[in-house]
């Protein structure tokens, strides 16, 4: 049976709640994801406005994955918005960031502690297991939207980057 | 069931089916293994709490999603989740007031008007700090240094408690001496969490003396602790119960002392206490004794549920967050007071921490005696993990049995690699101060010879010189710490040089010796490379040596010399790119020049003009009319057939038509073949455009004379007449036409014009008779 109201299209209304409540999260996901507080708001909200321009046809059901999903393909191939000019004009024109962000308890990319520092040395995927699991609290299916892979695979990318983190920390942690 | 990682990682994620959960549920019982790395993964989830938050205003969200599209300009900003919990503060040691104090106390005075929503309540009694319990551990909660005001409010663990409820002026312990203390110690009231659940919460004051001499009879431990300032000493429920595994019967009358973790007091001084690790091994604490009555009814120990989804919980809820500082984490460390800048304390400090980042399977021994490796068994992750294997060395449980395996170290694994390290240090630079001269060393005296070292060493290398053994101790490797410390004195066993941790302290003299004697690596390890069939060809009569027929990129005679060029580049490579710059700056400058002259100069001429030249205004002449490139020019030198001449005796006006484009190729030929004609005159015109007419004016004949025009040279025009002649012709000059001469011999006209600079004869055509003249017949040459 063909599951009717599955394909009924997304509005606008609906995405902008799901937006509205989780980018926070998005946004801080981001900012350790790479590591950087400033690029994280250009590079979340690149990855907020390719969810908005393709959304889930389940916004309730995928509609967090998919934002992380995006969110983390941005992250990963550098994609910003506003898009950065190119050329030689990108060294006199700065655009505008589209979001306007406060850094709880300080910024966020000058506060390298022990957490962070091991975290970095992660590879991309492993990091953004870890940080899709105990920073956003994704399930395993949302991570494997996120990660676009398999659950199973999701599950030993987190195993392997809890090893990896659990061996670093206690390196770097002395 | 096998231990696994990643099961317990789905255990702890709670992914598992129910089935797989019983079953991992019921392997945890009797694998303390994978309890251990089960609490170990916790601690780790717990550390991502002190990752800060970032928050986007409403304002900014609003206008975000309309640069979407998604709201509209006078849509209501959708109701957003609840702000995240805050951060923890900048990272000052926690014993100051920084780091992790966020996550390691429950609460935090706060000044928030609008008190967080309390938590549904329970059946607990009305202390406010009972509904979480740790059962790890003691949490200490809270130490505040100044005073608050009079709404000073506290807010724990989601609930508000009335700065009047949690006395903050503590009391000086009865009969106990204070110590001053310094002015950037924490002092304040402090609760224990699970404490108040059968107490009252009593204020207690961290003072360092009575903490350190509390514990220290208790337990034997070199740790500060903790001891009440109230009148009714306190009973730490959750540390009888770690120390003991018993946990009912703790007695609220029992006067124990309390371990907490030391980072949150100043740290001791360092001189005095530096020879603690030299000592004897610090025996693990004693068990406390039992608790003498049952625990009240009222306060049943619980277990800390699982962490939920962040979903399930308000962000008020820091217990998710915080992660709680156990007591028994640093229990016994005699170096846990070096500062540290996560709130958690790291498992590193108190084991073995090895690598396995590198090769874990190679690091961790394999337990049934097979050499290391991948078992038969293993299930290989994606990445090359081995996610889920039997008997597979876990790296991160496996620490963690040999931790539980082992009673306490006196000195732990990564401070005897520290304190080596330090040790080795110290030693090279005494033998290097000592001189290497070929003194015997047993013949001279030394500081290990009792003669006490200077000053200016320090006191590690103070100890290091009383405790060498003055005959063989500065060539024979030390004795193995036996107890756990420092070689004795004397001690040194030459059978089990290489079990010894000291051994790596470098030997200076054996260390030239094996470096002068050893061949070069890189000699030795070069292997002969299979040479592909144009070297082999090569190799086997060029080369005669130890590699002939096996050429590799540095054998041969000139095989070495990419490495030699790479090594010279990389001696002297900014002068190569000076050069290179210089070459590239050169290679611009005549190209641009010859861009300019190029503009500058005239005209190239085209192939027609050129025919045999050599100049160097010609670059494409070619002597050889088969030769010529056509992809300029037109082909052939089909010249169109222009009128026939009109012999009338009244000429008739007629306008002179434009001539018609010729190609135009090395030798042009004009006209159909004509006779009786008479060159009559020859007159030279320049065109607006800048061309130049010469025209030749004929009479008296019929058909039209056959005219050939060539360049002999860039800048003489040869023209040939046939069918005419000329009668005293003496053409004048004009235009660029500085010199004409015209000649004849029978019906041929043969005529040359020198002209001041190097031309193209563009076109050529008979014209009829005009206006302008009475002659029938005019011959257009076209020079531009």
């Amino acid at each position: 049976m063909i599951n009717v109201a599955a394909n009924v299209p997304a509005t606008s209304g609906e995405f902008a709640e799901l937006v509205s409540e989780h980018l926070d999260e998005l946004v801080t996901y981001a900012a350790h994801l790479v590591g950087d507080a400033d690029s994280a708001v250009e590079l979340a909200a690149a990855g907020i406005f390719h969810a908005a321009k393709y959304p889930p046809a389940r916004v309730r059901v995928d509609g967090t994955a998919a934002l992380y999903r995006a969110v983390t393909r941005a992250c990963r191939t550098g994609e910003r918005f506003p898009p950065r000019p190119h050329g030689p004009a990108r060294l006199w024109r700065r655009s505008r960031a589209s979001l306007q962000t406060e850094f709880r308890g300080g910024d966020v990319a000058s506060r390298m502690n022990t957490v962070k520092r091991a975290l970095m040395t992660l590879p991309f995927e492993r990091r953004a297991a870890l940080l899709l699991r105990n920073l956003a609290r994704l399930r395993y299916p949302e991570i494997a939207r996120a990660l676009e892979c398999s659950p199973e695979a999701a599950s030993r990318q987190l195993a392997a980057a809890r090893r990896q983190f659990s061996s670093v920390y206690r390196e770097i942690a002395i | 069931m096998k231990c696994s990682l990643l099961a317990l990682s789905s255990y702890l994620d709670d992914e598992l089916e129910p089935g797989r959960r019983a079953e991992i549920e019921a392997h945890l019982v009797g694998c303390e293994r994978c309890r251990k790395g089960l609490e170990c993964l916790r601690e780790e989830t717990e550390r991502f709490g002190a990752l800060g938050r970032v928050h986007v205003p409403d304002d900014a969200v609003s206008g975000f999603l309309q640069q979407l599209g998604l709201l509209g300009p006078g849509d209501t900003l959708p109701p957003r989740a609840p702000r995240p919990p805050d951060p923890p503060g900048p990272e000052l040691p926690r014993w100051r007031g920084g780091g992790g104090a966020a996550e390691t106390l429950p609460w935090s005075a706060r000044h928030d008007p609008q008190p967080p929503p309390a938590p549904p309540e329970s059946d607990q009694p009305s202390l406010p700090f009972v509904d979480v319990f740790s059962p790890s551990g003691v949490t200490v909660m809270g130490a505040s240094t100044e005073q608050p005001p009079d709404d000073y409010e506290l807010q724990l663990n989601g609930r508000s408690v009335p700065g009047s409820a949690a006395p903050l002026s503590p009391e000086a312990v009865p009969g106990a001496p204070e110590p001053p203390a310094p002015d950037h110690w924490s002092h304040g009231s402090v609760a224990l969490e699970g404490v108040g659940a059968w107490s009252t919460v009593h204020p207690v004051r961290v003072t360092p003396s009575g903490l350190e001499a509390a514990t220290s009879e208790a337990t034997g431990f070199d740790v500060p602790t903790l001891r009440a300032a109230g009148d009714e000493p306190l009973a730490p429920k959750a540390a009888v119960v770690e120390a003991t595994g018993i946990e009912a019967g703790a007695s609220a009358a029992t006067p124990e002392p309390v371990v907490i973790p030391e980072d949150i007091l100043p740290p001791p001084p360092l001189a005095p206490s530096w020879p603690a690790p030299l000592a004897p091994p610090v025996h693990p604490p004693p068990p406390l004794p039992p608790p003498a009555g049952p625990l009240p009814a009222s306060a049943p120990l619980r277990s800390q549920p699982p962490p939920t989804r962040l979903g399930d919980q308000t962000w008020l809820d820091s217990g998710s967050f915080a992660p709680r500082v156990r007591a028994s984490d640093d229990e016994g460390d005699p170096w846990s007071w070096a500062p540290r800048d996560d709130p958690v304390p790291p498992q590193s400090r108190t084991h073995a921490a090895p690598d396995f980042a590198t090769d874990p399977l190679r690091s961790v021994p394999d337990g049934t005696g097979a050499p290391p490796g991948r078992s038969s068994g293993a299930e290989v992750a994606s990445d090359g993990d081995v996610a889920d294997a039997d008997a597979t060395p876990d790296p991160l449980i496996d620490p963690l049995i040999a931790r539980v395996a082992e009673p306490p170290q006196p000195v732990r694994a990564t401070l005897i690699s520290r304190l080596r390290d330090q040790v080795s240090l110290r030693l090279a630079l005494m033998r290097s101060a000592d001189g290497d001269d070929g003194r015997t060393p047993g013949t001279v005296p030394g500081w290990g010879h009792g003669v006490s070292p200077p000053e200016s060493a320090g006191l590690l290398t103070a100890a290091l010189r009383a405790r060498m053994d003055p005959p063989a101790e500065m060539d024979a490797p030390a004795a193995p710490p036996t107890s756990g410390g420092l070689p004795t004195r004397g001690g040194h066993d030459t059978e089990h040089p290489a079990a010894t941790p000291w051994s790596a302290v470098p030997l200076f003299e054996s260390a030239a010796i094996a470096e002068a004697t050893t061949p070069r690596v890189r000699d030795l390890d070069r292997g002969p490379a299979k040479p592909g069939r144009h070297t082999r060809q090569l190799g086997d009569h060029r080369w005669i040596g130890p590699s002939a027929g096996k050429l590799d990129s540095a054998s041969g005679r000139f095989g070495d010399v990419p490495d030699r060029l790479s090594r010279l580049a990389r001696q002297f490579r900014r002068r190569y790119v000076v050069l290179a710059m210089l070459a590239i700056l050169a290679l611009l400058v005549v190209t641009v020049s010859l861009v300019v002259n190029h503009i500058g100069a005239p005209t190239p001429l085209p192939l027609a003009a050129n025919t045999g030249a050599s100049s160097r205004a010609a670059p494409l002449a070619s002597g050889t009319p088969a030769l010529q490139p056509v992809t300029a020019l037109q082909p052939s030198a089909s010249v169109a057939p222009s009128a026939a001449p009109t012999v009338s005796a009244t000429p008739v006006p007629t306008p002179l038509p434009t001539p018609v484009p010729t190609p135009v190729v090395a030798t042009q030929s004009f006209g159909s073949g004509g006779s009786g004609w008479t060159v009559e005159d020859v007159r030279y015109g320049t065109q607006p455009n800048g061309d130049l007419w010469i025209v030749l004016d004929f009479s008296g004949g019929s058909g039209e004379p056959k005219a050939t025009a060539s360049f002999s040279d860039p800048t003489t025009l040869d023209v040939t007449l046939t069918g005419a002649g000329e009668s005293g012709l003496s053409p004048g000059t004009g235009g660029i036409v500085t010199k004409a001469v015209a000649t004849s011999s029978g019906s041929t006209v043969k005529m040359v014009f020198d002209l001041s600079k190097a031309v193209t004869l563009k076109n050529g055509s008979y014209t009829p008779q005009d206006s302008s003249n009475p002659y029938p017949l005019h011959l257009i040459l076209d020079l531009g």
